[in-house]
């Protein structure tokens, strides 16, 4: 089969989430229905209200690996890559990373500190820049292939896997480590606050009642390879990434749509990739950020793709906040968690779906469901747009 | 067997003859776009803008068809804004934190601002790799058209001096100046462009995806797309950047 045309294939998982550390606490965490969402302890607020949030415990590895962000990404990456088991050429692995604040979190504390007289190491400084996080992630698992850094706000960590589908397709790389990565910084709570954005409650996704996000911190990552070269070295196969679209909403910098029709046509055209009819997929994992516009949108473009009894739904935000460019690529694991455990997780905190929530949305309990396709969206400031399709591995 | 791409739109940014070291006039705003906008956007967005619509109006692309992705390439984005989000916090505290500034301060800003001015519905990405960050564009626009995920990309990259910057490199102890500049290039399948009569200034064979070196603070991400704008351009003595494989025959 030429490149061009094969599957891609999961090879390695690796999460750092407000439910744990790895892969294993998110997989026990989406199991037992336990949400990450509670008050900040590491964020320094400023005069903000604390409001729920998705925060890692404590950073993982060491101060001198680089930011929060570079960390939290580094931990993924190296989890993922041990999954994997591969070996080869480092001039034929790839990363592909999205972030949307890469170091700003110490670049902050540096600025606002130098702002107030205060004396402040210009050190960090060094870790501002997003691609600094994709630098790190290749010295990590020694890939000495092509790097490339997606900033597309909320929808980075997903469009970070289209890049890393696209390169393997080229022929360009044999293996790709691809995912996101974002920490919590006052910029963004800040940011989303002055926004109006942001809820007082853990968010409800697609609740009639829902008033606002929830922030979150995290990584992803995953590494894909060709499914041909995949078997020929017998890697076990998590799930399939069968296809994928990016589109634009050219309508508002900060608001979505509301008639969804770009969603709707990243949804068509990633089905369309996958060569999937929308009668064959089992499980959306929604961007469900709880933001009345968001999940309006949302649910309107997915009835439009599915019909009014569409697959079952759920949010992960609920579980982890929203952790901006490392959303799409946790949202994906958890996705690929679903197809391979046959485990739908749940929406937390949603207890009176509001009339625009999709029908059929996962609520209460995680449900057990043999699903052969699966579908993650991820949305972004500028109208970014980003969805994802899955399929399960054929042993 | 991959798409054979070719540009058929260029346009760049200090203009050719632009004394180096020196601010150059601001590209003018293109007809059509409302001044309004313009005034809203940053001095980034307006860069953007300008090589933007003069590569779509070189390429015909005017307005751009369905099917047009975007691509923008900024090493640093707007730390302006960024700064003058962090500054309103410090003078007036986080509560009066600024919306503006906190939209207009994210990496996507520009691609957003470019796709809603020019419609473009399609493939749309933002990528930083800091002195790469042209030649990331570049190919991750290169990429999207090969897998049919975009008939065409208007491939932008964009940086600007800051203040910010110059702090940070100040108290870093990095000497030099900062680059600026902006570029366009309009990237389609020689097929695509062959069939809608578009004159191809150039055939694409190939952009360096070796891994690039750890970039540093001090960057001007949009050296490598200028320099392949002028030699588009047709500019006497540009030359391709060395990253980016270009047919043998003159351009144009």
């Amino acid at each position: 089969m030429s490149p061009e045309r094969a599957a891609i294939a999961v090879t390695g998982l690796g999460a750092v989430s407000a439910l744990g550390p790895d892969l294993a606490s998110l997989l026990h965490g989406l199991r037992t229905g336990r949400s990450g969402l509670a008050p900040p302890t590491r964020l320094d607020l400023g005069d903000l209200p604390a409001r729920p949030v998705g925060e890692v415990g404590s950073l993982p590895g060491d101060p001198g690996e680089g930011g929060a962000t570079h960390r939290l990404a580094l931990a993924a990456a190296r989890e993922a890559w041990r999954d994997a088991a591969a070996t080869g050429d480092p001039a034929r692995i790839a990363v592909v990373m999205g972030t949307t604040t890469g170091g700003i979190g110490e670049s902050e504390r540096w600025y606002l500190a130098t702002r107030a007289g205060v004396a402040a190491d210009p050190s960090a400084l060094r870790h501002h820049a997003v691609c600094t996080v994709t630098a790190a992630v290749a010295r990590a698992v020694g890939a000495t292939g092509p790097t490339m850094t997606l900033s597309t706000a909320c929808s980075s960590g997903a469009n970070a896997l289209t890049v890393a589908a696209d390169l393997l397709r080229s022929g360009a790389v044999d293996r790709v480590v691809a995912g996101g990565a974002d920490a919590l910084c006052l910029t963004t709570y800040a940011g989303f606050s002055s926004l109006r954005l942001m809820s007082e409650h853990p968010c409800r996704p697609f609740d009639r009642d829902r008033d606002g996000l929830s922030l979150g911190e995290g990584a992803a990552c995953l590494v894909l390879e060709r499914e041909p070269d995949a078997r020929a070295r017998g890697a076990r196969i998590h799930a399939l990434l069968l296809g994928s679209a990016v589109s634009c909403d050219a309508h508002h910098m900060t608001a979505p749509a509301p008639d969804g029709h770009a969603v709707h046509a990243a949804l068509i055209g990633a089905l369309a990739e996958a060569g999937v009819a929308p009668s064959e997929v089992g499980y959306v994992n929604a961007h469900g950020t709880a933001t009345p516009a968001n999940d309006e949108a949302e649910a309107r473009a997915l009835e439009r793709v599915f019909g009014a009894s569409g697959p079952p739904v759920s949010a992960s935000k609920s579980f982890l906040g929203h952790t901006l460019g490392a959303a799409g690529a946790l949202e994906a694991v958890i996705t690929v968690l679903a197809l391979r455990e046959g485990l739908l997780p749940a929406t937390l905190g949603t207890e009176h779906p509001g009339p625009d929530a999709p029908r059929d949305l996962v609520l209460g309990a995680p449900r057990e469901a043999a699903i052969r396709v699966a579908l993650s969206t991820s949305f972004a400031f500028g109208g970014n747009n980003a969805v994802l399709v899955f399929g399960r591995s054929e042993a | 067997m991959s798409r054979p791409l070719c540009v058929t739109g260029a346009a760049f940014w200090p203009p050719a003859g632009a004394t180096p070291g020196q601010a150059s006039p601001e590209p003018e705003v293109p007809d059509g776009v409302d001044p309004r906008t313009v005034r809203r956007s940053t001095r980034l967005g307006r860069l953007a803008l300008g090589v933007a619509s003069e590569a779509l109006v070189q390429a015909r692309l005017t307005p751009p068809p369905e099917g047009t992705g975007l691509v923008v390439g900024t090493a640093l984005a707007d730390l302006d804004e960024t700064a003058g989000f962090l500054g309103g916090i410090h003078v007036r505290g986080a509560r009066f934190a600024s919306p503006q500034f906190f939209q207009r301060s994210v990496h996507g800003a520009v691609a957003g601002e470019l796709a809603i001015l020019f419609g473009l519905r399609g493939f749309n990405l933002t990528v930083s790799e800091g002195l790469s960050s042209g030649e990331a564009a570049l190919e991750a626009g290169a990429l999207a058209v090969r897998a049919g995920r975009a008939e065409r990309c208007l491939i932008v990259a964009v940086d600007g001096r800051s203040q910010a910057l110059t702090d940070a490199l100040a108290a870093l102890g990095i000497e030099g100046g900062q680059g600026e500049g902006a570029a366009a290039v309009v990237l389609e399948t020689e097929e695509g462009a062959r069939s809608r009569g578009a004159e191809i200034l150039l055939r694409l064979e190939g952009v360096d995806a070796r891994r690039r070196p750890a970039p540093t603070v001090h960057t001007h991400g949009a050296s490598s797309l200028c320099q392949l704008a002028r030699y588009a351009s047709g500019v006497p003595g540009a030359a391709p950047p060395a990253s980016v494989s270009v047919g043998s025959e003159s351009p144009k």
